[in-house]
Formats: C-alpha cells, sequence, structure tokens
C-alpha cells in the first residue's frame, strides 16, 4: 500500500463500518417489530374450547336498561 | 211480584258477575282508577308542552316493560331449548356408560333458575307503571319516582335472568367436562 492509497483504504474502512452498523440496527429494529405480530399469529391459532350450546348463549342480549331510558331521562329533563 | 223477583234475580246476577270479575282481575279497578286519575290530573297542567312530555312518558314507560318482559321472555325459551340439546348429549354420554351426575344437578338448577326467571318475567310483565301527577310543581319528581321505580324494577328482573343464564352455562360446561372425564 502506498502512502497515496493509505486515506482511500481508510475511507473505504470507515464508510464499510457504518454501512455494517446499519444493517446491524435495521435487522434489530425489525425484530423488535416483528415479535407482536408472532404473539397475535399464536393467539390466533390457539384452540377454542366454546361449545355450539355456548356460543349460541353468549349470542343472546339481555338489553341494556340505561340504554332503554335514556330518551326517557331526556325528556325528564325538559320538565 | 213476579216482576220483583225477576228484578231481583238480574240485580244479584249483576252483583254476581261484578265480584267474579274482580275475583279474576283484582287489580283492575284500581289500574283503571290510577289511569282515570292520571288523565284527569294530566288536563290540569297548564303547560302544554310539558303536558305532551308527560303522556309521552307515561306511554314510554309502559313500553319498554312491554319490549323488556317480552325480549326476556324469548330469551327463556331459548335458554330452554340450550338446556334441552345438553340434556340429551348428557343423556347419550349416561348410554356410553359416562359418568353424568355432575350434568345432571347442573341441568336441575339451570331449570329452576329458568323457571324462576319465567315467574318474575311474568309478573314483570302484570306491572303497570302510572306516574302519579300531584300538581304542576312537583310534576318533575313525580315522573322521575315512576321512571326510577320502572327502571329498578327492571334491573332486579334482568339480574335473576342473568342468573338464569349462567346457569345454563354452568350446565354445559358441566357437559363439557363429563366429555373431556373420558376421553
Amino acid at each position: 500500500m502506498t502512502t497515496d492509497q493509505k486515506p482511500l483504504v481508510l475511507s473505504l474502512g470507515t464508510l464499510l463500518i457504518i454501512v455494517m452498523v446499519l444493517l446491524v440496527a435495521l435487522v434489530l429494529k425489525n425484530n423488535r417489530y416483528m415479535q407482536p405480530q408472532r404473539s397475535e399469529v399464536t393467539y390466533q391459532l390457539t384452540p377454542t374450547l366454546t361449545s355450539d350450546e355456548e356460543k349460541e348463549l353468549d349470542t343472546l342480549d339481555l338489553g341494556d336498561i340505561e340504554t332503554e331510558f335514556r330518551q326517557v331521562e331526556s325528556d325528564i329533563e325538559q320538565l | 211480584m213476579g216482576k220483583g223477583v225477576l228484578i231481583s234475580i238480574f240485580v244479584f246476577s249483576l252483583l254476581a258477575h261484578f265480584s267474579l270479575v274482580s275475583a279474576k282481575y283484582p287489580n283492575q279497578g284500581t289500574m283503571m282508577l290510577r289511569r282515570e286519575t292520571f288523565k284527569d290530573k294530566l288536563s290540569e297542567i297548564q303547560d302544554t308542552r310539558k303536558q305532551a312530555i308527560v303522556e309521552r312518558v307515561n306511554n314510554t314507560l309502559a313500553n319498554i316493560n312491554t319490549r323488556r318482559t317480552n325480549n326476556w321472555t324469548q330469551v327463556l325459551e331459548v335458554f330452554t331449548n340450550i338446556l334441552n340439546k345438553v340434556e340429551e348429549k348428557k343423556d347419550k354420554l349416561a348410554s356410553e356408560g359416562k359418568d353424568v351426575s355432575g350434568v345432571e344437578t347442573a341441568i336441575a338448577n339451570a331449570r329452576t333458575a329458568i323457571q324462576n326467571a319465567e315467574t318474575t318475567v311474568s309478573n314483570q310483565a302484570a306491572e303497570t307503571y302510572i306516574i302519579d301527577i300531584q300538581d304542576e310543581e312537583t310534576l318533575k319528581d313525580s315522573v322521575t319516582e315512576a321512571k326510577n321505580l320502572l327502571k329498578s324494577d327492571l334491573k332486579e328482573v334482568r339480574d335473576i335472568v342473568s342468573e338464569a343464564k349462567e346457569a345454563v352455562r354452568d350446565a354445559i360446561h358441566a357437559l363439557n367436562e363429563a366429555r373431556a372425564a373420558d376421553e
């Protein structure tokens, strides 16, 4: 290596190190964002133990008493 | 003489009829009287805007009670249907020689809870909520009182229907456990 080539090699080396650091940072960042996605998939794949009868039971709505009286309460406020 | 006997029979029949009707519908007379009183008191209110509101609220309270109790009656029928399916599956397990004693207890509890809820809903459906108007100054309080009474009654009934729902759920879980125990 000649004296003239030394600054060029140094620059290329520095550039290489910067590129490597950026690559590592990028990989780490991707891994961090990938984690929740993996959890979500695991959650979706968890088998459910709910039977058909229980599903049918859960579809039955007993009504919301508070909502039923909303209009009446609004009317009473006008008195 | 004959005329007097006929009149006596007619009057007696009339009295017997009214006593029978009032025995069958003991609150009917009171309800009619309360409705009449409500109409009279409502007509005494000077402010026509307030008059319209009170009439609307009075009708809405009756509608809410009907709507809620009708809905719960239908829901309780579905609870019974679900429980019947659970019972069929329990019988199938029993015919395979599996232990279903826990399921039987849970089904019996659920049936009792449903019956209790049905009686409560039926009694609630027969209730009438009529605003007891005193005067124009206390109008808001009278309307609020009627509304609060219906609201708290309906919440109590809803809780009892909800207990029946949980009892049915317990029966379903007991069936699932009986199945799982033999797998």
